[in-house]
């Protein structure tokens, strides 16, 4: 039994090693192991499966190397059984969800939590690369993913409050998880928030550009475009009669200055 | 002999006349602005969010109870020298055309702006110009725009000298092709202390313009001190220059004066804009004021906004708008702090006056359009070439008279010194005249000679008139007849000078004069349009504002520490404060008013514990002769550690222990800022 805990403990730190490395190439072995782990997801269609990539992604967020180590100890003082490293995520899942599950055994629920954690450690780069072809596929699947989140924050409200049975709430890493959560929901009802103004602004901005143009249309159309041209017209008549009389007074000047000296 | 002496003598004095009349000046200006028109300066600064980069202001529209006054100011404290106006109807054309134009033109620089800065971050603010409750000149806004907290505001004014009579001269003018803009780029007066806000401003009203700031901060902290956070909105600063800025009180003129040295100065400069750009105006959408000014000045502008602090330059209003939804969180937005609570309730606050931003940006970009495109821009257009043709046939005419007086002096001085010459010299013959107008009078005056000795009957004395007709002959003190032609010359071409001159002048007055109702019909027409834009605009903004408080109740955070009004203990008498309080004092993050023990008004940014203020503070003090800043580390009330000091000129690193300043901090020292998040201590 111990020797089984030991080999939890040490499938465990792989994932606290992994989590704050750049993307990296898989083995053939490990790739095969990750096309075993997700051999239970749906392929029936892109919208179903681009929900299971992400939400594998989403329930590993916020999983530091203290909180991995925590869930081991916890496996550990529990004597909880390690999932098989290759057991399917969507069993894992569906554990997560299952309300006797929640209530009888919470270590199982830290044991799936960290199995999950392993998978997005161990087939992070399989599982981004995944999203990254649906997404190119289908732009529009990622308007799904506030919902996304919002299921996955259900289930990791699950693992706070399992370990919280557990007895971690005055670990460090568990209540840094916790309010990890709390900054999630203020998110998630953010975007909510920031839906509801958008489509406010949406409706007030092209409603007053239309009302403006038309206001705008109609003060032109109401212009004396005759006005302005009709001014002009009476400066340039005014003017002709500044010349004429300017031309007069030249030859005025001319008589008189030449009369002046005859 | 005599005849032709008084002659000489009015010819003289024709000369003269026209030489004061003019070497008429055929108004022409600079090709390009004084701001180097280099490659474009990029934008590095983030504005906070629902937070303008840059509104621009212009004088759009005068109240008729305000129009003689305006006209009377106008003339009063013309730019360019002198008291200005002779004629009260011209002024009032003129003043008719300064609006107009500043309308028109004021496009321009929104335009560039808005095509080089992010989206929704320029707006336009035209102001009203009318007479304040005490009777003075003064402006106020036409649209909510400036309700917007913005990191700079740019006035904007296309002026012209308002004397027609100097229009031909080297004073301002924006009449045809060219343009002459006064400017001002400030910033909010609780940052750039030292200059009161002011950045840059054209050289004849840096005075007025930071008199404007100093006197909306101190309006400002004396609603703050009565348990308000507004933000005011200074009058145009073209206003307060013409009107002599009557909100500064007597103490306080000096700002006018010293403020001069701390800004950035800009000269006052007639744009000649490109004649091939003006006979193309209209046919495309080329902005004729884009190359020689507009895309320099944005250069300026946005370099401006690079270095200066946008969270100082738009906190109070910023806070302002923020407690149109939350008090309770309004006076914390001052300073900020890093608790989850605090920020996830700013994050929607925030997200409120994005929105605000944009919907009021749609209306600038509508005032735009309805000006620039449409009838109405190509009315301007009209009128803008039809100035230019009045401009061009007034060059001509002063080119004339330029001519003409300079003939009238070489003939006077000619006919002068043929005159005065010594008796014995030969005169020159016609042949030896160079100059073509003198030789052809020269020519009339030989065929009348000859005609005059073929009448005589001794041959010999015939042949010798002939001859002394042909050759020129020996002067006597009698015969000046060539100088007798001169001085006609002259006197007709001294004539001719004026003529043009007064001909020039009729021609300016009566384009004026003609073109008045018209500028009105243009100028009522786009009040129209801001009106009815306003209008329109408002009764929507009202609603979404509606729409948008209910969404932030129903979303609303709960607040450890919320935003309340108590005392601040002053060194003199209590203050108030505005923010965190506990027992009903200072206690926590907010703004503090109150009077020194010289009886200046004090404003403190930061930390307070039990009344007083402790830890990282921004202290601003408005005193008579100009305000300072001190930033750094208080305890006890007083500046304590090093502090860095903001004048007029000048910023400084201090040390201070117990409010004394004890010398020079070392360079490089560290100080403590209340608007550092995170590590807020040196």
């Amino acid at each position: 039994m111990k020797q089984f805990l030991l080999t939890a403990t040490a499938l465990l730190l792989p994932t606290a090693a992994l989590a704050d490395t750049a993307p990296i190439m898989l083995t053939a072995d490990q790739n095969e192991q990750c096309v075993t782990m997700m051999s239970g997801f749906p392929d029936d269609s892109p919208e179903s499966r681009y929900v299971f990539f992400r939400l594998s992604q989403e329930l590993a967020k916020d999983v530091t190397p203290e909180l991995s180590q925590l869930m081991a100890d916890f496996m550990i003082a529990n004597e909880t059984r390690r999932l098989p490293a290759d057991w399917p995520m969507l069993d894992v899942i569906e554990d997560i969800a299952d309300p006797v599950l929640r209530q009888a055994a919470p270590a199982q629920t830290v044991a799936s939590m960290a199995h999950i954690a392993y998978f997005n450690a161990l087939c992070g780069p399989f599982v981004q690369g995944q999203v990254d072809s649906l997404l190119a596929f289908s732009p529009d699947l990622a308007e799904t993913d506030i919902l996304i989140r919002e299921d996955a924050l259900y289930l990791r409200q699950i693992l706070a409050e399992a370990l919280d049975r557990l007895g971690a709430s005055d670990n460090m890493a568990a209540q840094a998880y916790a309010l990890s959560l709390v900054l999630e929901r203020d998110d998630i009802e953010y975007i909510g928030f920031e839906d509801e103004i958008g489509e406010l602004e949406t409706l007030y901005m092209g409603d007053l550009d239309t009302k403006l143009s038309r206001s705008n249309d109609a003060v032109n159309e109401g212009i004396n475009v005759e006005a302005f041209q009709d001014a002009v017209e009476l400066a340039n008549d005014m003017n002709d009669q500044a010349r004429e009389q300017a031309q007069a007074e030249r030859l005025y000047s001319l008589v008189r200055i030449l009369g002046r000296v005859g | 002999m005599r005849k032709t002496l008084i002659s000489l003598l009015g010819t003289s004095m024709l000369a003269t006349g026209a030489l004061t009349t003019g070497c008429a000046s055929t108004a022409s200006g600079v090709q390009s602005s004084a701001f180097v028109a280099g490659p474009d300066i990029s934008l590095t600064q983030t504005a906070p969010k629902g937070t303008a980069l840059a509104i621009v202001r212009y004088p759009a529209f005068i109240e008729d109870d305000a129009e003689s006054d305006f006209a009377d100011a106008y003339a009063g404290m013309a730019i360019g020298g002198g008291t200005g106006a002779t004629d009260p109807v011209e002024t009032q054309a003129l003043a008719n055309a300064l609006i107009l134009k500043s309308n028109f033109f004021a496009m321009s620089l929104y335009r560039e702006l808005a095509s080089r800065l992010p989206e929704h971050s320029v707006l336009l603010s035209p102001h009203r110009i009318m007479l304040a409750s005490d009777g003075t000149l003064t402006s106020e806004p036409m649209t909510q725009a400036e309700s917007i907290a913005s990191v700079v505001t740019v006035d904007f004014t296309a002026y012209s000298y308002p004397d027609l009579e100097r229009m031909m001269g080297g004073k301002p003018l924006t009449f045809g092709d060219l343009v002459t803009p006064v400017v001002t780029v400030r910033t909010d007066p609780r940052t750039s202390v030292g200059s009161e806000g002011i950045l840059m401003a054209s050289a004849p009203i840096i005075g007025a313009a930071a008199g404007g700031n100093y006197a909306q901060a101190i309006t400002d902290a004396t609603t703050m001190q009565s348990g308000r956070l507004e933000a005011g909105v200074p009058e145009l600063d073209i206003i307060s220059h013409i009107s002599g800025t009557p909100r500064l009180s007597p103490e306080t003129q000096s700002v006018r004066q010293r403020s001069g040295s701390a800004v950035r100065s800009y000269p006052i400069e007639k744009i000649q804009l490109d004649d091939t750009a003006l006979a193309a105006l209209g046919s495309d959408d080329t902005d004729i004021l884009e190359a020689p000014f507009t895309n320099g000045f944005a250069n300026q502008i946005i370099s401006l906004i690079n270095t200066t602090d946008t969270t100082r330059a738009t906190m109070l209003r910023r806070a302002d708008k923020i407690a149109d939804y939350d008090e309770s969180l309004a006076a914390l937005t001052l300073i900020g702090n890093d608790s989850p609570d605090y920020l996830t309730r700013f994050r929607y606050a925030e997200r409120l006056l994005e929105a605000e931003q944009k919907y009021l940006s749609v209306q600038s970009l509508r005032l735009y359009d309805g000006i620039v495109n449409g009838e109405m821009g190509s009315q301007v257009r009209d009128i803008i070439t039809s100035e230019y043709n009045i401009l061009e046939e007034r060059r001509k005419l002063s080119r004339q008279q330029n001519m003409a007086s300079a003939f009238a002096v070489i003939a006077a001085i000619g006919a002068g010194t043929i005159a005065i010459s010594g008796r014995n010299e030969r005169e020159p013959t016609c042949e030896e005249i160079r100059d073509i107008n003198l030789q052809e009078a020269c020519l009339k005056e030989r065929e009348r000679k000859i005609q005059s000795c073929q009448r005589i009957r001794n041959q010999r004395e015939r042949s010798d008139c002939i001859e002394e007709a042909y050759q020129g002959r020996r002067r006597t003190s009698g015969n000046i007849a060539v100088a007798g032609v001169l001085a006609q010359a002259a006197a007709f071409s001294a004539s001719e000078a004026m003529n043009r001159n007064k001909l020039s002048q009729i021609v300016g007055g009566n384009y004026l004069e003609a073109i008045v109702p018209a500028l009105n019909a243009q100028t009522e027409i786009q009040v129209d349009l801001i009106d009815s834009s306003e209008t329109i605009t408002a009764i929507r903004f009202e609603d979404l504002k509606t729409k948008l408080a209910e969404l932030y109740s129903e979303n609303q955070r709960s607040l450890d520490t919320v935003a309340t009004r108590c005392a601040y203990n002053g060194p003199v008498e209590a203050g108030t404060w505005l923010g965190a309080c506990e027992n009903g004092v200072a206690n926590g993050s907010g703004v503090g008013i109150f009077r020194n023990s010289s009886g200046d008004l004090v404003e403190h940014y930061g930390y307070a514990r039990a009344g007083v203020a402790d830890g990282p503070g921004y202290r601003i003090v408005r005193a008579p002769n100009g305000s300072y800043s001190i930033e750094g580390n208080f305890s006890g009330g007083s500046a304590n550690g090093i502090a860095q000091v903001e004048r007029s000129g000048s910023v400084a690193l201090r040390r201070y222990t117990s409010g004394r300043d004890m010398g020079a901090a070392p360079a490089g020292s560290v100080i403590a800022s209340p608007f550092r998040m995170g590590a807020r201590t040196g």
